[in-house]
């Protein structure tokens, strides 16, 4: 084993940069994926952004334009095996190839465990866990044939606590979210795939407004975030644009918690 | 109890900025601290390169010097010794008026079997790595908080700071699992300064102390076996972490341990 060499200038100045690769985010009308979708394509990537309502997804690809680069609009289900192939199949004939992948389809709900009805446990699995795995699984398969790739899931501190709040559906699957992670992460690399994950605190969206809003969960979530706020979205894109570029092509299997210094207190 | 406003594109475009930061690196002279130095002059940091060999890290300083990018000094520093590191900081002040990040670079393994490791060899490794990163992020952290401004540490751990490994690591184990709890004790202790604390936990990668265990065919076949991304890591597959960590992109992170391994804790 030879004593490799190092990056070049010219590479150092790149490592961030993401032109001429696509990336595909779903749950991309939400506000997680809209503020991802957007920082990529600042970075330099043609984004496709998928989710279940095309209004959701419209002003998305209209600002991605805007930035200059191409946006395209795919309505899926991720639960649904075929529409997440004819999702995968539109995105590489539209924009000729796939080179990142961000899993921000998600959703979540909140019932006291004693009461949660299996039902509504299993459709949070659906979302987050088996469309996690279709769309990595699918996406794995185009970026198998060329030869590299990079997947990002989207974990939460839940997947390493439980909280007050009525979380068993959610942290469940984002433990779920976590362990794929890694067994993707372990599968793929030889394909030279890397498979990370963000794993964000409670931030600012229209839905968690209603638990932010909520004195005692406020202070509940305050007493648990040294640095003192709640996330928003752009906190996270950062770490997507990062995980998304050459930057981290030595990274894999790793899950980055984006936190205000929850899981470290 | 509102939330903060959205980036506008200018903010995004320049999340991995330095342009205007004071970074300083101790373990400047090594493999790790002289490439994370480099880069950091490269993204626009003005870089204070700390060792213990002054020639070695004026050699450092003068190749980032050549580069056209952020400026560089070489200081001399015992991590382990407290008047040494206030020097470090007071020096870096002196030459670039302030301290934005501090990236605790120095570090030192030695191998033994656990049963016969000497105990002043054990000692060694734990006041470089150990004592050390504790003064460099605390003198650091304390200029910060008494001249009232933000700031990111950002300390080197290990995998074999997650787990343990049959090479004798007995002493560079413990002193890196150190580490990383010292990561998040400081990140909960200086969130309410906004100083970010974060730690990148590599696992082997090239240095001309590794190559002996890597050109060592029994201890090679241990690594890979357990690297699923089938090679050991160069100084240079790190570099992109440093910079994450020390621009705005990361300011809503704190007290993580980003594991730069090829899949090794994670498989």
């Amino acid at each position: 084993m030879e004593f490799p060499g190092r990056l070049s200038r010219e590479e150092i100045a790149g490592l961030f940069r993401l032109t001429g690769r696509v990336a595909l985010i779903t749950g991309g009308g939400g506000a997680l994926g809209g503020a991802i979708a957007r920082a990529l394509a600042v970075h330099g990537a043609d984004v496709a952004v998928a989710d279940l309502r095309a209004t959701d997804l419209d002003p998305v690809v209209e600002e991605v334009t805007d930035i200059g680069r191409r946006g395209v609009a795919v309505v899926c289900d991720v639960v649904d095996e075929l529409q997440v192939e004819q999702m995968i199949d539109t995105v590489v004939g539209t924009l000729g190839r796939l080179d990142i992948l961000v899993t921000a389809a998600g959703v979540a709900n909140r019932i006291p465990f004693e009461s949660m009805p299996v039902e509504e446990w299993q459709r949070i699995q659906d979302v987050n866990v088996r469309g996690t795995f279709l769309c990595a699984q699918k996406a794995a398969l185009q970026m198998i044939k060329q030869g590299s790739g990079k997947i990002i899931t989207i974990g939460s501190v839940r997947g390493f606590q439980g909280n007050p709040g009525g979380y068993s559906g959610y942290t469940t699957s984002k433990g779920a979210v976590h362990a794929l992670t890694k067994q993707l992460a372990a599968e793929l690399a030889k394909y030279h795939i890397n498979v990370n994950s963000i794993a964000p605190c409670i931030f600012w969206t229209p839905l968690t407004k209603q638990v932010l809003e909520d004195q005692a969960l406020y202070q509940f979530h305050m007493s648990r975030i040294p640095w003192g706020r709640a996330g928003v979205p752009d906190d996270f894109v950062g770490a997507a644009v990062f995980l998304a570029s050459p930057a981290s092509d030595f990274m894999t299997g790793a899950i980055l918690n984006v936190d205000g210094g929850w899981l470290a207190s | 109890m509102s939330e903060p406003a959205a980036f506008t594109p200018e903010q995004i475009k320049k999340l991995f900025d330095l342009t205007g930061k004071v970074a300083v690196v101790t373990g400047g002279a090594g493999a790790l601290g002289r490439a994370i130095a480099r880069a950091y002059a490269l993204y626009g940091a003005n870089v204070a390169v700390g060792g213990r060999t002054f020639s070695k890290v004026q050699e450092v300083a003068d190749e980032i010097n050549s580069l056209g990018g952020g400026r560089a000094v070489a200081v001399q520093v015992d991590v382990a010794d407290e008047d040494s590191v206030n020097g470090l900081i007071a020096k870096t002040v002196e030459e670039f008026g302030q301290v934005d990040i501090m990236v605790t670079a120095a570090g030192i393994a030695e191998r033994y079997p656990a049963e016969q490791f000497p105990i002043d060899a054990w000692q060694r490794v734990m006041d470089i790595n150990v004592r050390g990163t504790w003064l460099a992020a605390q003198k650091a952290g304390k200029w910060m908080i008494d001249n009232n401004r933000t700031g990111k540490i950002i300390t080197i751990g290990s995998v074999r700071g997650h787990v343990g490994h049959p090479g004798g690591y007995g002493a560079y184990g413990t002193s890196k699992g150190a580490v990383h709890l010292m990561t998040l004790q400081l990140a909960t202790e200086w969130a309410k300064y906004h100083i970010n604390v974060n730690c990148i936990a590599p696992c082997i990668f090239w240095t001309p102390l590794t190559k002996q265990v890597l050109e060592d065919e029994k201890l090679k076949q241990i690594f890979l076996s357990r690297i699923p991304w089938g090679r050991a890591a160069i100084p240079d597959d790190i570099v992109g972490a440093a910079i994450y960590l020390a621009a705005p992109a990361s300011d809503f992170v704190t007290g993580t341990i980003l594991n730069v391994d090829g899949g090794t804790v994670a498989g």
